[in-house]
């Protein structure tokens, strides 16, 4: 196989060129760095935030009937301040002086509450929340109380009983699967697919600009050889930049979820090997356009132009796998980038459907090798490699 | 450093990246690429929708000997988004999404609902099915009541109804106000980014910037002109793409016009808020730009500089957060905050100024750097030699004068110092206590410390000069002239203003002191801390660079902006042109402190039930005018 030999040695040269630019590394790296602090600030900002809105005490005002039980309750809460309103008030005007307002009254034994609140505004919103969980308990406990008095708790309560029994041995932790599944092959496309885009042009167009290409053509190894060395660097570097970025994540997961007693996540070898062979395939249908791209570009800017549009392309097939809703369906696997995700969050779930993963690897791998076909075109084309020049 | 050169730099740049095709592909790019983007998001999470409603759900029934009862079965069976299967041995349970098992035991119906809850189908499988059952159940329970005789008023005897009371303007603003404030921020600091770069490290990587300095430009126009360029650009392109997403952002977030939002004191607000983010985002960038070496290069600089912009600007945008005086004080937050407030309409006028000082202050620290990383940084100012602080004291000469940059450094540093120092302190003092300590350490010891520092002549800086008699006696006559017309200003705006303004800051606070007390905290202190910068630092080095012109009126300008209240804005600048005229011609500090300490006392010491009338006003302004400039005209005739 002198062929596959020959591609090595240009993917070797690409990759210890890639590994002398400092610059280029740090582009890749400094993720590994700023993330995890950067979330940690924010969630710790979050959380002060969250936490000083819970203490803010809410003003309720309270008009005509409301029964002594529930007015002590909402007097008991620390967080509750009730004024009792005089006369008719205008439900219009409440926001000034307090946050929400009930009104309560008593027909044939019903009690009925109304309770005013404005969506918009976040104390009042708080307020209300507080309030109409108090109503609800009272509620309940008036309903046990009535219950009791007839001797029908038990019955009334228990006459149809719904248990709800998880289908899986995973248990409590299959909802921190699914949003693990959600988020890791995302993060992992995501940043692969930009790793691609920031090396991409540097293989192909800072190559054309720099000169050098005339120094491996000079070489007796096929033109072919030399653009699949070059795609296979630009795959390494994608594949190195999705992983890194996850493990820059990983701590923080790690440090969000230990406090969840339940969580016990463990990513299987068969699923990391899965999870490889997806981002492959992604990485070389994103790598061959990028490249494919760059060889049409004079320089190493004018290739970054063209490969943003194709950039923010590539972003939104991604995005369209975590939509809300979104799965596996006829669809979704018709959409290159996009089904591959959804098959990794598949496999996250424990379930690898053959069928459906050969499906997906041979459309993006089909995408692909229409890609490399241009490309191996563009690349034999000296008009396109040096712009009208013969070579 | 002259305008028709920048104005032929500046065409050149825009020239330039006009024909840019990276530029023109990003100017472009998001007017298309947005709407297609959005729309297709729209379309693909309807079909889905859609397909998800349309999808059945696949429910296995397995019950033991006894038959489900019959309403419920029925009621299974004509929902049509439920196909019920019976249950076989040999039945692939993973094609289904919920096995529905049921026993009648005891005289009460067991359910068991298994089903995957990592996945839609299972979970949309139960949501369909237990309004069934909770109905079911509700109708068996009121069943066994009666036949107990009772009535089902004792399982539903308290009704609650909640009520929302926002109008629809206020539910659209509320939306808005979850988004727009951190897109306009963003859009205003990064949209400059992109034609930073080019500007800089792209300029740098052609080899042109030599061509460039090799015209006979100066630096400064350069930088000028590329900055001005930038800035123009960003501009134009945020508000390409503003255009863009005001006309499909209502259909994104479902509101129906964002008529309610865009009054033109709001637009005008928003404007406000984001102007000087735009120059902190251009200096900022094309300050980094000029590091790169090269276009690869700029990559590596900018992401960290585009995290520093947009952590920000989130945590501006998390919801719960409201616009604080400690806010106020972090660039990008307050920004994003104020925009929110305006979508709210919990706008606060006294935290819009600040916010605009804060902002302010930041955008000419990053001008700063900027001309600093150019090695030019004295032509921020236009004259003089450059800031020359040192590290090394020793490098340092001794000086009649600080540099002027120094001066606006020191103005800009201690803007913000001022304020931060001032709130923080709020914090931990009453407000008597954070007051001096502000005024003595900012105004009082900072401008001596940076005297020494910059080893000037405390005499000359400061003007410390022994003054005439008729220095103070000119000095009151325009004093005096000058607070008829604050007099005058103030009731004639009186009728527009919500709260009175008063001379005094923290007048509830101060009730409990004495009159000794009284007059140092509110007359003495500001009266000697505030001249000795203002009046002495400040003017001085302005003076001697820019002329006693322009080192009045910015003086004064600074001096009314620091106090933060836009009621007071005018007044307070009326009183410090008056001051820095007398400073200025007595070529002495005292007089000024004199009317200072005078003018703050009588704020505290009269009354402030006096009637007041416009006829009397204007005869004292009139007349106390013509003594004071007369006194000073006078003097200068003698000399």
């Amino acid at each position: 196989m002198i062929g596959l030999s020959n591609t090595l040695i240009i993917w070797k040269k690409e990759m210890i060129a890639l590994f002398r630019d400092k610059k280029a590394l740090l582009t890749i790296f400094l993720p590994i760095l700023i993330y995890p602090l950067l979330i940690i600030i924010f969630m710790g900002f979050v959380n002060i935030v969250q936490s000083n809105l819970n203490q803010k005490v809410s003003t309720v005002a309270v008009k005509q009937y409301i029964a002594d039980e529930l007015l002590h309750k909402l007097e008991e809460d620390e967080k509750i301040q009730l004024i009792e309103l005089q006369g008719a008030e205008l439900v219009k005007e409440f926001e000034d002086q307090h946050d929400a307002q009930i009104k309560g009254s008593i027909d044939e034994g019903i009690e009925k509450y109304t309770l005013y609140f404005n969506r918009t505004i976040d104390t009042s919103q708080r307020a209300a929340m507080r309030v109409q969980r108090h109503i609800i308990e009272y509620e309940e406990e008036i309903r046990e109380k009535n219950l009791d008095k007839i001797g029908m708790s038990d019955q009334i309560n228990n006459i149809v009983q719904i248990e709800h029994i998880e289908l899986t041995d995973d248990g409590e932790s299959r909802s921190i699967y699914m949003i693990l599944g959600m988020l890791i092959p995302f993060i992992i496309v995501i940043y692969g697919i930009s790793g691609t885009y920031t090396i991409a042009s540097d293989l192909s167009a800072g190559e054309k600009e720099r000169n050098t290409l005339e120094t491996i053509f000079s070489i007796p190894i096929k033109r072919f050889h030399i653009i699949i060395g070059k795609l296979l660097a630009c795959v390494t570097v994608g594949i190195i930049s999705g992983m890194v970025n996850i493990l820059a994540i990983f701590p923080i997961v790690y440090g969000i979820t230990v406090n969840i007693p339940e969580f016990q996540v463990s990513i299987s070898l068969s699923l990391f090997l899965f999870l490889l062979i997806v981002l492959v395939v992604l990485m070389v249908l994103t790598s061959t356009f990028f490249i494919g791209l760059g060889l049409l570009a004079k320089t190493y800017q004018e290739s970054q132009n063209y490969g943003s549009v194709l950039l923010i392309l590539f972003m939104a097939l991604s995005y369209i796998a975590i939509l809300p809703a979104i799965e596996i369906s006829t669809v979704t696997l018709m959409i290159p980038i996009t089904n591959g995700i959804l098959i990794m969050r598949e496999a996250f779930l424990g379930n690898y459907t053959v069928l459906n993963t050969l499906y997906v690897l041979s459309i993006n791998l089909g995408l692909a090798g229409i890609g490399v076909f241009i490309m191996n075109y563009l690349f034999k084309s000296d008009r396109v490699i040096f712009g009208g020049e013969k070579g | 450093m002259s305008w028709s050169v920048i104005k032929q730099l500046i065409k050149k740049e825009l020239l330039t990246l006009i024909r840019n095709k990276r530029v023109l592909i990003g100017l472009v790019a998001p007017l298309i690429l947005l709407p297609v983007l959005i729309y297709g998001f729209q379309q693909i999470t309807e079909m889905t929708h859609r397909s998800s409603e349309e999808t059945k759900s696949n429910i296995i029934l397995k019950t033991g000997e006894q038959e489900l009862p019959q309403d419920l079965k029925h009621k299974m069976n004509k929902n049509e988004q439920i196909k019920l299967y019976k249950y076989e041995t040999g039945v692939e349970e993973r094609t289904t999404d919920l096995i529905f098992s049921y026993e009648y035991t005891n005289d009460r119906h067991l359910i068991e609902l298994t089903y995957d809850s990592g996945r839609n189908s299972g979970l949309r499988a139960v949501e369909r099915i237990m309004p069934i059952l909770d109905e079911f159940k509700e109708l068996e329970q009121i069943r066994l009541l009666e036949m107990h005789g009772s009535t089902e008023n004792i399982l539903n005897s308290i009704v609650l109804n909640t009520q929302d009371v926002s109008t629809a303007k206020e539910q659209s603003n509320y939306s808005l106000s979850g988004v727009l404030p951190l897109i306009l921020t963003l859009y205003a600091l990064l949209s400059v980014v992109n034609f930073a770069i080019e500007l800089s490290t792209a300029e740098k990587e052609m080899g042109t910037l030599e061509t460039l300095f090799s015209v006979p430009v100066k630096t400064v126009e350069v930088v000028i002109a590329k900055l001005l360029s930038c800035i123009l650009l960003g501009i134009i392109s945020m508000l390409l793409s503003l255009i863009i997403l005001f006309l499909i952002l209502p259909q994104m977030i479902g509101v129906d016009s964002l008529g309610g939002a865009m009054e033109l004191s709001n637009i005008l607000i928003v404007l406000i808020a984001l102007l000087p983010l735009i120059f902190i985002g251009a200096g900022a960038s094309i300050g980094v730009g000029m590091f790169a070496n090269s276009y690869k290069e700029s990559g590596a600089y900018l992401t960290p500089l585009i995290f520093v912009f947009m952590i920000p600007a989130y945590i501006g945008a998390t919801p719960g957060v409201e616009l604080t005086p400690i806010y106020t004080l972090i660039p990008i937050i307050n920004a994003t905050l104020l925009i929110k407030s305006v979508f709210l309409e919990n706008l606060n006028i006294s935290l819009l100024l600040l916010t605009f000082v804060v902002n302010g202050m930041f955008s000419v620290l990053s001008l700063l750097f900027l001309f600093k990383v150019f090695g030019e940084e004295q032509i921020l100012f236009g004259v003089g030699k450059g800031t020359t602080f040192r590290l090394n004291r020793k490098e340092l000469s001794k000086r009649n004068f600080i540099e002027v940059e120094d001066a606006l450094v020191s103005l800009a540093v201690m803007t913000i110092l001022f304020i931060y120092l001032s709130t923080i302190l709020s914090g931990w003092f009453d407000a008597i206590h954070s007051t001096v300590i502000v005024q003595y350490t900012i105004f009082g010891a900072m401008p001596l410390g940076i005297l020494w520092y910059l080893k000037a002549s405390f005499k000359k800086s400061l003007g410390l000069r022994k003054p005439l008699l008729t220095d103070f006696i000119g000095g009151i006559g325009l004093w005096l002239a000058t607070i008829a017309a604050i007099f005058i200003y103030q009731m004639s705006i009186m009728p527009f203003i919500e709260e009175a303004p008063n001379l005094v800051e923290l007048e509830a606070q101060i009730k409990s002191l004495s009159l000794l007390g009284k007059f140092f905290v509110i007359a003495l202190t500001p009266g000697i801390c505030e001249e000795l910068f203002f009046r002495g630092l400040i003017l001085r080095s302005l003076e001697k660079s820019w002329g006693a012109k322009w080192a009045i009126i910015i003086s004064a300008l600074a001096f009314a902006i620091i106090h933060l209240d836009i009621v007071r804005l005018v007044p307070t600048f009326l009183l410090g042109l008056t001051f820095g005229y007398i400073t200025v011609k007595s070529r002495s500090i005292f007089p000024a402190i004199f009317l200072h300490v005078l003018n703050n006392s009588m704020a505290v010491f009269l009354p402030s039930t006096i009637e007041l009338k416009y006829g009397w006003l204007m005869i004292m302004f009139v007349v106390s005018l013509a003594i004071g400039i007369g006194i000073f005209q006078r003097k200068r005739f003698y000399r």
